[in-house]
């Protein structure tokens, strides 16, 4: 009779014994071995262990008959629910005693249904089963378990900055992956800024040709044409310093990141220009119209992996 | 080929092997067991880990990290000089090391490891230390839970049958494991923990109050000082006891500072409530009377507290043993642990068992209420692994043709408050709804690792878990990544190691003292790198010998 079966045993009230026997038979059934035929045994092993010990133990409802009405008061051994769907016996044996997981229900209403081939012999259990009783039972179970206390749950996850505060050392903490979470300028913004770039940098021009000439005295030709040619090599120049944006993005409150938010490298910011440079050149004709749909990710951003955000997303 | 047994802590980490004689516990290259878990790079971008990295702490904190442990599981990144590192590199480094000490010890490869982690570690944190030990060349052969290493160390240590409970309270993490010990079975009957609770806690709160009685912030004070100010409160926590004034530079101001025990207990009295709640739980989970528990078992550095040692002794009535050290402990039941799944035959009678600490579950709509997502637990908190459990959920809509599995760890009815592991969809036929269903299994094996299936009943479609962007978790193109990252940075060369932590012990002996005890130290520090150019290395033996001693001789303040 199970679970003496399972231990070979007679049943016995004797606690050493069975003690014996479930450490004889676990050294052939080693859970890593045979992890199947160990929750079994392991199911027998409890099951005598709390039958030899009747003041622990609630009277468990036989099987098929119907089970005492109200629901479980004080939780059994905290597994036990858990234990009721390991897999039972797959030759067919009969069941644990204790395998009506919803003592609450008349028989009849049983959603476990035992004969009835479960898929590849595996335990065989629904849930909801459109049987709203079965669902609130299954609910009581779980409220029968300690309410959680929130202040002190292990389980609850630890925001962020509280977990910046445990860490020592290291030069700062920054939380990838940032620039998920972190929106990018929009396009009008990056063309206003490179308009603003540009006409800086031609009143710049025409201002050197200006000087250049009332020194030399000779006037050639105007200058401040070359303005959206020299304007890579100012972003180049400015994009790469302390401020991380040409003067027309600071202006705007933009900043040059890289993926983790940080400036980027001297090289990282010359593959940029490239790729802004070789794109431009490709799409010369069309290039504000594909920019504009990018959804502030221009082409040069994305090919250099780099990004144009506002000052007040950064951390 | 050998399988050491590693315990990579958040303070310090410690590794051993399985010998015919039983425990053999590695000492690094410096001769100590104990690693200190701390990573620092120099300017070179030459690693290094344990004391040597300890003493860059303070002079170089900004390329020095301790405690990363306490980010495992997570994607946060800390950068160590211009180079970031995510906790599993960092722990993927000490382990490197801890590997490299174990090979040089045994002069043979080692190419596998069972490594400790917190009972309560959830599956992202062990997805992580999994990670770490692959990046570093190991592999890992079991996971086992700290309290039940420390159990096996006790249980065959000393041969004692009986009922158990381990406290393991270490720098970072607390556990709480119910054990039995009979016939050459080792049975966890419950385990239960908090994953953010340790000793640097006690520290942080130390600090957080003399900073706060003083009117001030961390940021307000300059690096060092806060990192003096850690030293500080850390040595006074050791030594906690009658009274001890200490000096303390915070910035601009010094000021004199009386450590007492009533200080301590009253502003760590939080915490130490905090420790009661997993105990508690293990109890009443186990379903085992506190009567009927044979001993209570300190392991971990931190329950050397008193205040700790009090609050125990006063939940049980009797006084808790800690026979073993409890710093080592844990690595030498991890090697015990590394002797059985080598399956030496002095360890073949012995079984153990385990749990799993957490409850495993998903998200369903609970009928009726179908318009709010409701935990449905699969698998039960301190039920014994391995296990695979099956439940069947069904569609809820009409016409439903996505059915998405979100896998779930934690005790809480709101999803929202357990922790998201991971999710998987598949496509079912479109029908009515509550007709088409899908069997979703879990299964958590002895390593705590977690393996969910979902099949579709009607088409058989079988689909397995692959979590998307698990915190900490990396990808295949990542990983290569990272190897590559790491592999180009190189250890200090073995015998230059010691060299420069005797130096950098002196540095910062140089910076905490003044007139001539500095000149001292000074002449010292000159002395040392004179023998150290001339490249002699009878001289250099003959500096450090000296230095060393020096150096023992003025560190009248124990803070490492």
């Amino acid at each position: 009779m199970w679970p003496w079966s399972e231990l070979g045993l007679e049943s016995t009230d004797d606690v050493r014994a069975i003690k014996k026997a479930y450490a004889r038979l676990l050294k052939q059934t080693r859970p890593d071995e045979h992890p199947e035929a160990f929750q079994r045994l392991h199911q027998a092993y409890k099951e005598a262990l709390a039958s030899a010990q009747p003041k622990n133990q609630h009277p468990a409802p036989k099987f098929g008959e119907p089970a005492p009405s109200e629901p479980i008061q004080t939780p059994e051994e905290p597994s036990a629910a858990s234990k009721l769907f390991q897999p039972l016996n797959d030759s067919g044996n009969t069941p644990p005693p204790n395998a009506d997981p919803f003592p609450g229900q008349p028989a009849g209403q049983q959603p476990l249904q035992v004969n009835e081939p479960p898929p590849d012999n595996k335990p065989f259990f629904d849930n909801t089963d459109n049987k709203p009783e079965s669902l609130e039972n299954t609910k009581l179970t779980l409220e029968t378990e300690p309410p959680p206390q929130t202040d002190i749950d292990p389980a609850k996850p630890v925001p962020g900055e509280k977990i910046f505060r445990f860490i020592r050392g290291g030069r700062s903490t920054a939380a990838p992956p940032p620039i998920e979470d972190t929106p990018v300028a929009s396009y009008r913004m990056r063309a206003l800024a490179f308009a603003l770039d540009t006409i800086a940098i031609a009143v710049a021009l025409a201002i050197g040709q200006f000087l250049l000439t009332a020194i030399t005295g000779k006037a050639g030709l105007p200058l401040w044409i070359l303005a959206p040619a020299t304007y890579p090599l100012a972003a180049l120049l400015f994009e790469g310093s302390r401020w991380q944006a040409t003067p027309g993005k600071k202006l705007l409150g933009l900043k040059v990141v890289n993926r983790e938010l940080m400036p980027l490298s001297k090289r990282h910011s010359l593959g940029r220009i490239f790729t802004f440079v070789v794109t431009t050149a490709l799409l010369w004709k069309g290039i504000w119209l594909v920019n504009a749909f990018l959804r502030g990710r221009l082409l040069h951003d994305r090919l250099s992996k780099s990004y144009v955000v506002h000052v007040s997303n950064l951390p | 080929m050998t399988t050491i047994g590693i315990d990579l802590g958040t303070t310090n980490s410690a590794c051993g092997v399985w010998t015919k004689d039983g425990v053999k516990l590695i000492p690094n290259r410096l001769g100590e067991i104990l690693t200190p878990s701390v990573v620092s790079l120099d300017t070179n971008n030459e690693l290094l880990v344990g004391r040597g990295a300890r003493q860059r702490l303070i002079n170089h904190s900004d390329r020095t990290v301790a405690t990363f442990k306490r980010l495992m599981g997570t994607d946060h990144t800390v950068f160590l000089g211009r180079m970031g590192f995510n906790a599993t590199e960092l722990s993927s480094l000490v382990l490197r090391s801890l590997k490299e000490d174990a090979e040089a010890f045994l002069g043979e490869p080692v190419s596998s490891a069972v490594i400790s982690v917190p009972a309560y570690f959830s599956d992202n944190q062990r997805q992580a230390t999994r990670q770490a030990a692959e990046l570093a060349g190991l592999k890992v052969e079991r996971l086992i839970n700290e309290p039940t290493a420390a159990a096996i160390a006790y249980g065959l240590h000393e041969k004692q049958e009986g009922m158990f409970l381990i406290l393991d309270f270490g720098g970072g993490t607390f556990d709480v494991s119910l054990l039995e010990y009979f016939d050459g079975v080792m049975e966890v009957h419950a385990s239960a923990g908090d994953n953010h609770l340790g000793g640097e806690d006690f520290v942080d709160v130390m600090v957080a109050d003399v900073l706060a009685r003083n009117g001030l912030s961390q940021e307000a004070i300059p690096p060092l000082d806060l990192q003096n100010l850690y030293l500080q409160m850390e040595g006074a926590k050791r030594k906690l006891g009658p009274g001890q004034t200490l000096t303390l530079t915070l910035g601009k101001k010094t000021v004199e500072f009386e450590v007492t025990q009533d200080w301590f207990i009253e502003i760590c009295t939080p915490l130490l409530l905090r420790a009661k709640a997993p105990i508690e739980r293990t109890l009443r989970d186990a379903k085992i009377p506190v009567a009927s528990i044979d001993d209570v078992i300190l392991v971990g550095g931190s329950t050397r507290l008193a205040p700790f040692r009090a609050m125990v002794g006063r939940m049980f009535g009797r006084l808790p043993s800690c026979h073993i050290d409890p710093d080592t402990v844990v690595a030498m039941g991890a090697t015990i642990q590394a002797g059985l799944v080598m399956r030496d035959e002095a360890l073949d009678d012995i079984v153990l068992t385990d749990v799993c600490p957490f409850t495993l579950g998903t998200a369903a709509f609970n009928e009726p209420y179908v318009d709010e997502l409701s935990y449905f637990p699969i698998i039960e908190r301190n039920c014994v692994v391995p296990i695979s459990i099956v439940r069947r959920l069904y569609t809820a809509s009409h016409n439903q043709s996505v059915v998405g599995v979100k896998v779930y760890q934690g005790e809480s009815p709101n999803i929202n408050k357990n922790i998201f592991l991971g999710e998987i969809k598949v496509r079912v036929p479109k029908g009515p709804k509550g007709v088409e269903a899908v069997d979703v299994r879990y299964s958590y094996d002895a390593n705590g690792i977690l393996e969910v299936d979902v099949t579709v009943v009607s088409t058989g479609v079988n689909k397995q878990l692959v979590i998307e962007r698990a915190p900490g978790a990396l990808s295949d193109a990542e990983k290569e990544a990272a190897r590559a990252k790491l592999a180009g940075l190189k250890f200090h060369p073995r015998d230059g190691e010691e060299n420069r932590m005797l130096v950098a012990r002196a540095e910062r002996l140089y910076e905490s003292s003044l007139d001539h005890r500095r000149e001292f130290v000074g002449k010292l520090l000159d002395r040392f790198h004179y023998a150290l150019d001339r490249q002699l290395p009878h001289e250099i033996e003959e500096a450090q010998t000296y230095m060393k001693d020096m150096l023992d001789q003025l560190e009248s303040e124990h803070w490492f």
